[in-house]
């Protein structure tokens, strides 16, 4: 059972990461664990046959976005961060909280769907692309001005004021 | 063949360590990766059922949800540079102008 154990590898590898991300103090390592956190994820679209979207998760996510982020860590000024820390207090009602709603969705949702074994839909690179220029071609487009009108916005907010 | 609940539930998980993420922290850059976190767990969710459903659709969402992931990244890390410009530091805490 090879793709079992993939699948166990890829969840632990991504949980693992995850809780990194929440209780390290360092920004740094935080990236870098969101950074497996994405590759692990990337796996899993992979066991899917979503062969498009792990590509593109690793592309864009790991390679561009988590670049991105790398660049501001890297000139944000952490001088006042050496004690940023978790906050005390609430942290053991939060987490107690949180753990009794992951368990109840978890036994909610237990034994009740499951795959088909084979994969009889297209579900290639084609297919995609042939849904993206023909049904969803007017939210590609849109998406085509979103990105273009965020470069301008971040460009405008981050520009270095001349007064 | 891996039963699609195991997907699921690791996807749930993942989103909530990203709430409890939202919940603990106090520094503005790692709320905004606990953000990306969960924007991750519902694609895979997306994925998963995709793939129960032999649906392409699903996959198509996820697609534009990282597209949309991206531009917010762009503008939201530049806000923070902004912030950080501004306050010389990235906690929330430290962000009270309007007295919240």
């Amino acid at each position: 059972m090879i793709e079992f154990g993939f699948f166990i590898f890829f969840a632990l590898m991504a949980i693992g990461s995850a809780l990194n991300l929440v209780l390290q103090r360092n920004p740094i390592y935080s990236a870098l664990s969101l950074i497996i956190v994405i590759a692990s994820m990337g796996g899993l679209f992979l066991l899917q046959h979503a062969t498009f979207l792990a590509v593109l998760q690793i592309v864009v996510y790991a390679g561009a976005i988590m670049a991105l982020f790398l660049f501001v860590i890297m000139m944000v000024d952490f001088e006042e961060e050496a004690h940023s820390s978790v906050s005390g207090g609430r942290t053991t009602i939060v987490l107690l909280i949180l753990l009794a709603i992951t368990g109840g969705c978890i036994w909610a949702i237990t034994g009740s769907l499951s795959a088909p074994e084979l994969l009889t839909a297209d579900f290639s690179v084609k297919a995609i692309s042939k849904g993206l220029f023909t049904t969803y071609v007017f939210p590609f487009e849109a998406i085509a001005v979103l990105i273009i009108s965020s470069v301008i916005g971040a460009l405008y907010i981050a520009r270095k004021e001349e007064a | 063949m891996i039963p699609q609940t195991y997907y699921i539930s690791l996807s749930l998980l993942l989103f909530f360590i990203g709430v409890l993420g939202i919940f603990l922290r106090r520094n503005l850059l790692v709320l905004f990766m606990c953000i990306e976190l969960m924007l991750n767990s519902v694609n895979l969710a997306f994925v998963s059922f995709s793939r129960t459903f032999q649906n392409l659709q699903g996959q198509t969402f996820v697609f534009f949800v990282i597209t949309v992931a991206a531009a917010e990244a762009t503008v939201g890390l530049s806000i923070i540079l902004l912030v950080s410009r501004l306050r010389k530091s990235v906690e929330i805490d430290k962000l009270n102008t309007l007295k919240g």
